[in-house]
């Protein structure tokens, strides 16, 4: 009995190796990037073992290829020129779309529509067009705007003036006289009066117009390089700050051309920042950053547990990081290193309050709740540390950090990897081993330590940490039916911790290794590549990219700064108004 | 304390294999109510007294193809299909289907509540009475159902009959009977359907023709794109692509002119005159009502069997004639008429082009039978080999073949002379028409005896020959269900 309690006991052990291989987890050795801002005078990063992806100096616009609209883009720009009523009517085509798997990679984001997409988007725009000129009260919603015309007094100044100003909006840019008549003619082939609206408002929708972001520039520079109109530089800020068209005053600003007026654009700029739609952006970026939409689920060992109620604690964790999110970004406009590093809780639960080591505050709001020693910022917060097992997770903490929080790149899977690790830990033995001593044997092989030797010591450093996110100061293990087996000590002293992967780094507490990435360059230049990835909806590279992420990291990791100016200037980059073509 | 769940990695791959393999499944589900973007509809036609087999089945060659089911295509039988089935239907040879061997598991009777119920009657033996002894049509089922019809229509059913006070629609729940009611003139049937409803312009536009125009437009503006000289070498590949898969969905659409609501104009008849005229007008009415989609349903009773007769024509007693060839094609002769009418019907719904853009019997189910069987000697009224020829729904049912589900080898029952050729439960047959209108089984199985639909009281000849079937029979039909 107690040796088949044993053999699962590291049976669960060997399948979380296993999982983490095949989910891309590996010790084949690949380079990661890092920054030098030659701009700036810093010069070439010649640390070992690193690509540098440098910011030279007049370093021209990334050269891109046109990027179609992602779902949210599309459902809300289809909400913004219809109205909630008939967006509501659209649920059911709009939820046959397909994925754009753009949390947290946005690599993996398919820039063309296939044909599922077209043949989804073709139902979308017949039935948004239905839906929008189904009654008389909808169609004349749609017309009045356009020289008080109704259906019933329709002149043909009323169509062409719909044309002209529906397709402004639909197309995020004044029609062209040839369009103008390529619309007429989709109009003309209605079948009465309401189809022909029908039929001109699923033609300008169905249109590669309206389902990419086309930006062919104002008429200056060259082919290759050009600046980008002021209808485009429109569409670019409100695509990047809310993921929708344009509003009225938006393209108001572009018709009068006074986008290009550095003033006008930062007093634009900061009153969309304050919008609740950029705000909703801004948690949107958090979730793509943290993936916090895949927040694993609780252990259900009762003995593990020992006394904190777990109902609801899961979603309560949620609901704290999403606050105290809120809290350092909007209220506090808070930088980096103070995301990293506050220790405001905003626990509403006494069970959550418990494991942060304080007392229920009756107004967390006013932050006079603060985490107990041991335990400080965004890292340390229970949603990073679960897990739905009894026994941590150190190889897991430390890819997340290591992929999410400090930008490195782990290579792909190596085939042999898991019949190495089998072969060297004898069950039995480790029975008598903490979990930083059985990991340390399992990934002590060569091919192992290449990544292993940058992932390990992150996740050790995290040891002071259960898998309930409470601290703890011994590691108790326990067999298959949930009984304690064996107790040890824990050693949370890390060298040598490659943050910056300077040799050296050495940390004694997961509070020094916060610390530590909170003051490193590499850890805010992280979070502004991930801010570039989510704002862009692609991976940055040498050039103009890394310069466009320094520019955000300028806003968001000074003393002084905060992350809403960094986001700012990601949006307000030294790029805004360039454009070049990918030949 | 809960079970610690340990997954292997050879479980967890295998798990991964085993789900994926019902990921295509995901797409085939078909919505319910709906065929391809059009209403589903159905048209339920009876007419008393059975019918003769020589008269109703193909004298064709047939071939297993399960456990007592045999098939042969019906277009592969030069000139016509059956007696009945005259040129007429040599258009239809592929649209419709011929059933044999599909049984009432009930005793020997002679009640409409046969036909859609799968029950005998609630009176006095043969008294042909119209009360079913329990349960209720599948017409009445059919209508009742938020699966077929998810918002009221303007009428769930048109009910037309020749016959004054005779249907074959009822319901006996708890005792409590409904019996709705038939029209028996033209113009009452038509101004039921069409009072205060005019012609106007298409009911809806066909989504089918306009996707293939906004494709047409979106190509058009992938062109002119494709010439800008500001868009990359991938943006351009990529408008080529773009279009290309527009190019391959519209390939696969079907264009047809748009259907029209149009109320159709008709002179009508009093019964006696120009009878193929009233039914002319019938069949128009129950197209233009589908056209509009005023209802999806229609019920039909026919007992006329020529143009000029004087009023409804009883033949019954050619249902108990003697085998001869003389009756034999006296019956055929009467029933053609009814079958001809029949006809003009399927013509019209395979010629009218639905919303979706296919001919309207595609999306329409066509039943037409009987109460009593199909008789091969002297019995006219076995309850065996129900007369069913179906057309329509081609999704869902086989169509194009004779079907037989009769029992090999026949069995020879001493007391009768004949062979009974017991096939299946005809319950099979109805629940299949539901399921495919989109009824759970939960809306029906309650409708008739021990928790299954229709009756199943093995008669005196057969006490044990559905004993297979006996779980079984309200179960979709095989074969015939695809």
């Amino acid at each position: 009995m107690y040796r088949s309690k044993r053999v699962s006991l590291f049976a669960g052990f060997f399948a979380f190796i296993t999982f983490s291989l095949l989910f891309g987890l590996n010790c084949s050795p690949k380079s990661s990037l890092y920054f030098s801002d030659q701009a700036s005078g810093g010069g070439a990063d010649t640390r070992q073992g690193f690509d540098v992806l440098s910011c030279t100096p007049g370093a021209g616009a990334n050269a891109t290829d046109t990027r179609r609209l992602t779902r949210i883009e599309l459902s809300n720009t289809l909400s913004d020129l219809f109205g909630a009523t008939v967006f509501s009517e659209l649920s059911a085509p709009l939820s046959r779309l397909p994925d754009d798997l753009i949390v947290n990679d946005v690599d993996r984001f398919e820039n063309r529509y296939t044909r599922d997409h077209l043949d989804v988007i073709a139902d979308i725009a017949f039935a948004a067009a239905q839906s929008a000129t189904a009654t008389d009260a909808r169609m004349n919603a749609l017309l009045t705007p356009n020289g008080s015309c109704t259906l019933a007094t329709l002149t043909n100044a009323c169509v062409q003036n719909f044309i002209r100003n529906f397709g402004l909006k639909a197309w995020r840019r004044p029609l062209s006289a040839a369009e103008e008549t390529w619309a007429l003619d989709a109009y003309n082939a209605g079948l009465n009066a309401r189809d022909r609206f029908s039929a001109l408002i699923s033609a300008l929708l169905i249109a590669p117009d309206f389902s990419y972001h086309w930006e062919l520039g104002d008429g200056t520079g060259t082919n290759d390089e050009f600046n980008v109109s002021q209808f485009e530089v429109a569409s670019r800020l409100s695509y990047k700050l809310w993921s929708t068209m344009p509003d009225a005053n938006l393209f108001g600003l572009a018709a009068q051309g006074r986008l290009n007026d550095p003033a006008v654009l930062e007093s634009t700029v900061t009153t969309m920042l304050a919008s609740p739609r950029a705000q909703q952006k801004i948690r949107e970026f958090f979730v793509f950053w943290l993936n916090t939409q895949n927040i694993p689920g609780l252990p259900d060992n009762a003995n593990f547990v020992s006394g904190v109620d777990t109902t609801g604690l899961r979603s309560e964790m949620k609901r704290e990081l999403d606050e105290y999110v809120d809290y350092i970004v909007f209220s506090r406009r808070g930088n980096y290193r103070e995301l990293l590093t506050s220790r405001v809780s905003f626990a509403r639960t006494a069970p959550l309050a418990q494991i942060y080591g304080h007392n229920l505050s009756a107004n967390p709001g006013l932050a006079d709740q603060q985490m107990a020693v041991g335990r400080k910022g965004l890292l340390l917060r229970a949603p990073f540390l679960i897990s739905g097992t009894d026994y941590t997770h150190p190889i897991v903490r430390g890819v997340q950090l290591r992929k999410r929080i400090l930008c490195d790149t782990l290579g792909a899977p190596s085939p042999d990897a898991f019949l190495a690790q089998t072969q060297i830990v004898d069950a039995n033995a480790a029975l008598t081993m903490n979990n930083r001593q059985r990991i340390t044997a399992v990934t002590s092989a060569p091919n192992c330590m290449s990544c292993h030797a940058a992932i390990n010591p992150i996740g050790f450093a995290l040891e002071s940490f259960d898998t309930l996110g409470r601290l703890r100061t011994t590691e108790v293990n326990y067999d298959a039916s949930g009984a304690r087996i064996s107790e040890h000590a824990l050693d949370l002293r890390v060298d040598d911790l490659k943050v910056d992967f300077v040799s050296g780094e050495s940390v004694g507490s997961a509070e020094q290794l916060v610390d530590l990435i909170a003051s490193s360059s590499k850890g805010s230049i992280c979070m502004s590549r991930q801010i570039f990835r989510y704002y862009n909806v692609r991976s940055e590279a040498s050039g103009g990219d890394a310069c466009e992420v320094l520019d955000t990291n300028s806003g968001l990791a000074p003393a002084g700064g905060s992350i809403l100016a960094g986001i700012k200037k990601q949006v307000l980059n030294r790029y805004l108004q360039a454009k070049k073509v990918k030949r | 304390m809960a079970k610690k769940f340990d997954l292997s990695r050879r479980d967890f791959v295998k798990a991964m294999g085993s789900a994926s393999l019902f990921l295509p499944m995901l797409h085939s589900v078909p919505a319910r109510g709906q065929m391809a973007g059009a209403p589903l509809r159905v048209i339920f036609i009876m007419n008393r007294n059975g019918q003769w087999a020589d008269n109703f089945y193909p004298a064709v060659t047939t071939t297993q193809v399960a456990a007592n089911i045999f098939q042969a295509p019906l277009t592969s039988i030069a000139g016509d299909v059956a007696p009945l089935f005259g040129t007429a239907y040599n258009s239809l040879k592929g649209k419709m289907s011929i059933l044999r061997g599909l049984d009432i598991t009930g005793p020997v009777d002679h009640c409409r509540t046969s036909f859609l119920c799968a029950v005998t009657q609630g009176g006095a033996a043969n008294s042909e009475g119209n009360r079913p002894r329990f349960g209720a049509s599948a017409d009445w089922l059919i209508e009742r159902s938020p699966n077929f019809y998810a918002t009221a229509p303007r009428i769930r059913t048109m009910r037309y009959s020749n016959d004054p006070g005779r249907g074959f629609s009822f319901s006996n729940v708890n005792g409590v009977i409904s019996d709705p009611p038939y029209l028996n003139t033209d113009s009452g049937f038509f101004n039921n359907v069409f009072a205060g409803v005019s012609s106007g312009a298409p009911a809806a536009v066909d989504p089918v023709a306009r996707k293939s125009f906004l494709i047409d437009k979106a190509i058009e503006r992938l062109n002119v794109l494709r010439q800008n000289r500001r868009i990359s070498t991938t943006d351009a590949q990529r408008l080529s692509d773009h279009a290309d898969n527009l190019n391959d969905i519209k390939a696969g659409l079907t264009i047809t002119a748009p259907v029209a609501c149009t109320v159709p104009a008709m002179s009508f008849y009093a019964n006696g005159q120009q009878r193929r005229k009233i039914y002319e007008n019938v069949n128009n009415t129950i197209v233009a009502a589908f056209t509009c989609d005023i209802s999806r349903i229609a019920c039909m009773y026919i007992e006329d069997y020529d143009d000029l007769a004087t009023e409804y024509s009883y033949f019954h007693d050619l249902s108990h004639r003697p085998r001869s060839a003389a009756n034999i094609q006296e019956s055929a002769l009467r029933n053609k008429w009814i079958a001809d009418r029949i006809a003009h019907l399927l013509q019209r719904l395979d010629t009218t082009i639905d919303v979706n853009g296919r001919p309207m019997l595609e999306n329409t189910l066509v039943l037409w039978g009987s109460e009593i069987c199909c008789k091969e000697d002297v019995e006219s009224h076995r309850p065996e080999s129900m007369p069913v020829m179906v057309a329509g729904w081609p999704g869902k049912f086989r169509m194009g073949s004779f079907i037989d589900y009769r029992q090999r080898p026949f069995v020879h029952v001493a007391n009768r002379g004949d062979f009974p050729a017991i096939g299946r439960p005809y319950t099979q047959f109805l629940c299949s028409i539901m399921r495919a209108a989109g009824l759970q089984s939960s809306e029906f199985m309650p409708y008739g005896q021990n928790g299954y639909f229709g009756e199943y009281t093995p008669n005196q000849y057969n006490p044990d020959s559905y004993t297979p079937y006996a779980a079984m029979r309200n179960d979709n039909l095989p074969y015939f269900v695809l």
